[in-house]
């Protein structure tokens, strides 16, 4: 198959799938309550416990205490990942907060939170480290 | 016939407008019905994206592994020919060569770091078929392919039918299709037997490695059913936090050079980092699957025994109580 053919396959399937993706729906976000969050924040650390659990007002994040350490959740469309902190730098931002992470997969990741929420959720941190 | 000149069609970029369509039907056909798999836009787009990269890196770095099949068929003073059933023989030993590649590819971090990325999708639908490596040339196990050389086949033909292999996999990668006849499910690999392949339970980790015939797993003692009442939980044991397709691509190669370059390791932990399974760590501290079955098992007493989880699958829980 000539290159442009196969090119050209490939560009308009790329924007079929998506096009698709946005009509049936596929780009809303997942959001949890505190025990989908303990759920989902066990599948991915096994033999970790949650022993505390904030979830934030969006429903798109929590900051989890367990095994002595603090952990971020956050959704990521309609699956989760986790990731413990490490001491992370706290970057305030008109929409909440970005946290650093010691992960060339994931370096940082982007909160949604209301103003009061992320002064909380600043003070927990930098009590944790 | 000059073998020099040896040619089969690329049947996998032939069978790209194929693949397109598929991914349309089982997308529509989950909207309509509304069960049978999941999807979500960004998860779709990366594993395509990385399907690309996966076509791109072949075309930049395909000669090494073919520069290297045709030194060995210089040498090599045996050549089978091209009969129809060369190639049949043929592609069943080069399933065979695929079920080896895959179990390193999950027991050796080095081949792992390139294969991680298969398994980086929490989903399960036809467009985590598409998500492949960019970095397989890197980990060597074209090595594997040198004894199919220097038995008499062609690289070409060899290069023909793991294309073919490649494309039986595609179909597989599927939430809606149950189980297929009894003895396609015996002889082949299902989407059944592959959904456990992705599993990141602790029972399904390590199991059903094989490309298109399921029997190397239940040659080799590592065939595990899907479990009516306990469904695949897709993705790795700790997921990845990114749908760059960049970072999906490079992030385990990055972790090996961290594990490498860290204070007070050896050079025979920076070997075993290498070529240890994942999870491995100098330490001690460390846990891979073996481990995680113990420890799921000590849990879940009930559990002990059962597939995936029979004795001989349980490693040590060599971590510290917290
Ligand atoms: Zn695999
Ligand atoms: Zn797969």
């Amino acid at each position: 198959m000539p290159l442009w053919l196969l090119g050209t396959i490939v560009v308009v399937g790329l924007i079929a799938v998506w096009i698709a993706s946005r009509f049936y729906g596929y780009d809303e976000p997942l959001t949890l309550d505190e025990e989908a969050a303990k759920r989902e924040f066990i599948a991915d650390n096994p033999g970790l416990v949650p022993e505390e659990v904030r979830l934030a007002a969006t429903g798109q994040s929590a900051l989890i205490h367990a095994g002595g350490r603090l952990h971020v959740l956050w959704v990521m469309g309609q699956d989760v990942a986790t990731h413990v902190l490490d001491a992370p730098q706290i970057i305030p931002t008109n929409s909440g907060l970005v946290l650093t992470l010691r992960d060339f997969a994931a370096p940082r990741v982007k909160l949604t939170l209301a103003p009061e929420e992320a002064a909380t959720w600043t003070a927990l941190i930098e009590d944790a480290a | 016939m000059d073998l020099a000149q040896l040619t089969y069609p690329d049947v996998v970029t032939l069978a790209v407008p194929f693949f397109v369509a598929a991914i349309l039907i089982e997308m529509t056909w989950i909207f309509i019905a509304n069960r049978g798999g999941r999807y979500e836009v960004r998860d779709a787009m990366t594993s395509l994206a990385m399907g690309v990269g996966n076509v791109a890196s072949g075309t930049l770095l395909g000669f090494v592994a073919f520069g290297f099949f045709m030194w060995l068929w210089r040498i090599t003073p045996l050549d089978l020919g091209t009969s129809w059933w060369v190639i049949a023989l043929c592609f069943v030993l080069d399933d065979l060569r695929y079920y080896w590649v895959h179990r390193f590819g999950h027991r050796v971090r080095w081949v792992w770091a390139s294969h991680v990325n298969h398994h980086s999708s929490q989903h399960y639908n036809l467009t985590t078929a598409l998500r492949q490596t960019w970095t397989g040339t890197f980990t060597f196990m074209m090595i594997v392919r040198a004894p199919l050389v220097l038995m008499g086949f062609h690289p070409a033909m060899i290069l023909f039918v793991g294309g073919l292999n490649l494309i039986y996999q595609f179909w597989i990668h599927t939430e809606a299709i149950g189980k297929m006849p009894r003895w396609v499910e015996a002889v082949m690999n299902t989407p059944s037997h592959h959904r456990v392949h992705h599993g990141r339970n602790p029972r399904y980790l390590d199991a059903n490695y094989a490309g298109v015939f399921i029997i190397w797993d239940r040659m080799f003692g590592t065939f595990v059913p899907e479990l009516e009442d306990e469904r695949p939980d897709y993705g790795l044991v700790h997921n990845i936090g990114t749908f760059n397709p960049l970072r999906v691509a490079f992030h385990e190669w990055v972790a090996i050079f961290r594990d490498w370059t860290q204070p007070g390791v050896t050079w025979r932990d920076r070997f075993l980092y290498a070529v240890m399974p994942p999870g491995w760590r100098h330490d001690g501290t460390g846990g891979g699957s073996d481990a995680l079955k113990a420890r799921y098992v000590e849990a879940n007493p009930d559990t002990a025994g059962t597939p995936g989880l029979e004795p001989g699958r349980l490693g040590s829980d060599r971590r510290r109580p917290l």
